[in-house]
This record gives C-alpha cells, structure tokens and sequence, in this order.
C-alpha cells in the first residue's frame, strides 16, 4: 500500500510561536494539565463520514475535492477499502486514537441487504488489521438510517412495517459491527 | 426499537452507553430528540435512561436555541454526558453547517463543563467537514489541526478558570444562604410550604438577593483567555 498524503509529514507539537501550517500550536499530547495528559483529557476522534467521504457536494454544486484516494471507480470495494488505508494514514499522522462510522460510510450499499452486510464483513475484517498494526480504536458506531429513500417517511417513525424492518436490520448489523470492533 | 436494540446489544457483548445526539431540526421541521432536556426526558418516559447518554453535538444545540455549554450541563447534571460531537454552526446561517471548531471561547466553556463532569464516557468527535472551496488534502489535515488546537486551548483556559476560583467561589457565594438555616431544609428536603411561608411572614419584606454579577464575571473569563 502507498502512502496516500505523501506532501504531509506527521503533525508534531511545535508551540505556539510557530507559523508551521502542518504543526500543532497548542495541542500537545503529552502536557499534563489538572493531573491528566491532554491526550487523555482529549481523546479525539475522525468521523469517517466527513473526512473520508464528503467531497464538497451541497445543493448548489457537485464535488470539488476528490476523495478517491487513488481507486479507479468510485463506490466500489476497492474505494472503501483506499478509504481505509487513507483514514488510518490520517489518523496516525495526526495522532488521533479514535474513529466514529456509519454503517454506510465504510462500504457501499448493495440494492439487496444481505450483499450489504457482506460488504461490511469483509471491510470490517480489513479495518481490525489495520487497527491492530497502528493501535487505532473504535469510539463508536451507528446506523445511517436517512440517506436511503426508503427511509423517506423516518426509520423507527416510518408509516411502513417493511421499512421499520429494514430498519431494525441494520440497527442489528451496526450493533454486530460494533461489538466486532471494540467499539466503546 | 430503542427497548429491542437495547436487549440485542446486551446479548451480543456490547458494555458501553447507547448514545442519542439531540438535534431539534433537519430533516424533519419538528423532532423527537429536539435538545438534552427532551431527550432525556423521552428516555426517562420509556426506562431507557440507563442505557443511554447524551453524544451533544455543538451545532445541534446551538440550532435548538441553547449554547453548546447549556446542553452539556444538562446532560451533566442527569449523569448523562457520554460523548461529543466537536463541531460550530454558523449563526448567521440557521442550518447545521458542521464547521470545525474554531471559537476558543466556546470550546472553554465546553472543557470547563467537561472537567466538572469529570470527562465524558466517550470522545470528541470531529462531526466537521471542511468548507466546499477548501478542496484539497492538506486542508484536511488544517482543519483537523485547527479543530484539536480549538480544544486543546479551551482545555488549557478551562483548567486556569477552575484553578483561578473566582469563579467557583462567586457561585458558592450567591447560593451561600442555601447552606444554613432555612435554606439549608429547603435543600435536604426537610420542610414544607407552610413552614416557608411562615418565614417569609416572619420576615415581613424581603431584601434583594446578592447582585448577579455578570459583567464582572465576564470580565474575569476575557482576563484568563487572553492573559497568554
């Protein structure tokens, strides 16, 4: 796997007399501050969503970052899994010990559920590997339960038993996932 | 759902809290979890209120009309501050514009909630994205740099504003006269309406309470954030 923000070194705390763009000027892991490490006092973590998906659409205009990181197609297994090796260089090189993810951030949606939740196995078991090689956690996990049309009328407010159903399926997986990776 | 989500969490291992994140609007024009207060009130109404804490999202509260510190003492003071979601709105804008932390009085005022709840079960969450023309990479790694320096100073003022106590001890202060005598019933629970009202009788007319003080007490937050 290469490296994917080749330009970025690894953020360090330089002070706060620094002009470094890529340094910290007040977060300095290792301060004690009241009798706790501010890493301790902080412990930060990525939303997958934001930082690895979002590419800058709003309802004014389409993409304008490329958060492809390097794969051909958009929207496959190849991407979510360049996805992860983006995030876990992210992480590390700012230091950050935890992420947050919707079921849907971290592999593509299926039309049928069960090749969904097979696609988040198998993603699943790619993220543990890189969990444990760089000591990253999980902080939390949930289920996106607004951005598929089906959930149009809500999820567990929705008018149709189908639907709530559909719901409670991936409140299950999510819960799966969770469990799977260590999630707080 | 929540009950049955609950019950299958248990029964597949998972210890931690179950987190609701209060938002008032977006994208329905009303709400169920519409801030902390609702929120807990709805999980208290369904028994729920064990399994679950408060992720409180910065931007959400502010979109509920509160400040983000209101919805964390809310939550604190139920014992249900688990998590945070680290991001500002724009109040100029009204919607939920997920901007990266940038406003050190506000993150001050999260930590100084923060470490008088002791700290969270959970994290601070970056639920922030960067602005549609910072486009590339290395505006990432600035926003993500931006946002932990944000907190890493409200972190550093929030610990000199409790070690400073001028503002704790203004607090014991102006509810000093419920530590003895009549207040002090008041707070164990060991009165009633009528002995109350007969003090107050006794008392015939009532004099002002201690000033409020907030100028000063703004004064003294501008004093520790901007002494170096």
């Amino acid at each position: 796997m290469s490296e994917v923000f080749c330009n970025i070194p690894k953020i360090v705390y330089e002070g706060k007399e620094s002009t470094n763009p890529l340094a910290f000027k007040y977060y300095d892991p290792n301060r004690v501050i009241l009798g706790k490490t501010m890493k301790e006092h902080l412990p930060f973590a990525m939303a997958w969503w934001h930082n690895l998906c979002a590419a800058g659409t709003d309802m004014f205009g389409r993409d304008t970052a490329d958060k492809s990181f390097g794969a051909v197609r958009k929207g496959t297994m190849a991407h979510a899994k360049a996805k992860v090796d983006a995030g876990f260089e992210f992480m590390q090189k700012l230091g950050i010990e935890y992420f947050c993810f919707h079921d849907v951030d971290i592999a593509p949606e299926a039309d049928d559920i069960k090749e969904t939740e097979r696609r988040l196995d198998e993603i699943t078991d790619y993220m543990l590997v890189k969990m444990k090689e760089t000591g990253i956690k999980c902080l939390w996990g949930t289920a996106n339960m607004f951005s598929n049309p089906r959930f149009m009328n809500g999820a567990g407010s929705t008018n149709d038993a189908d639907v709530y159903c559909f719901a409670a399926a991936q409140i299950k997986k999510a819960l799966e996932l969770t469990v799977k990776l260590g999630g707080k | 759902m929540m009950k049955m989500a609950v019950e299958y969490g248990r029964s597949i291992g998972f210890q931690g809290d179950f987190y609701i994140e209060p938002k008032p609007k977006e994208p329905m024009k009303h709400q169920y979890d519409f801030d902390a207060a609702t929120a807990i009130g709805f999980l208290k109404a369904y028994g729920l209120d064990q399994d679950f804490k408060m992720n409180i999202e910065a931007n959400h509260a502010t979109l509920a009309g509160h400040t983000f510190q209101h919805d964390l003492r809310v939550s604190a003071i139920n014992g249900m501050l688990g998590s945070i979601d680290a991001n500002q709105g724009d109040c100029l804008l009204g919607w939920d514009t997920d901007e990266f932390p940038s406003n050190v009085y506000e993150t001050t005022m999260c930590m100084y909630e923060v470490l008088k709840a002791g700290g969270l079960t959970g994290g601070f969450n970056f639920d922030a994205k960067t602005r549609r023309p910072s486009n590339t990479y290395e505006d990432m790694f600035h926003a993500y740099i931006l946002g932990m320096d944000a907190f890493a100073l409200g972190l550093i003022k929030a610990a000199e504003i409790i070690e400073d106590g001028r503002i704790d001890n203004f607090i014991k202060e102006r509810y000093a006269s419920f530590e003895s005598g009549i207040g002090k019933k008041i707070v164990d629970g060991n009165t009633t309406l009528a002995e109350l009202a007969a003090h107050a009788k006794q008392l015939g007319t009532a004099k002002l309470p201690l000033s409020g003080r907030q100028e000063y007490l703004h004064s003294i937050v501008n004093n520790i954030l901007f002494k170096g």
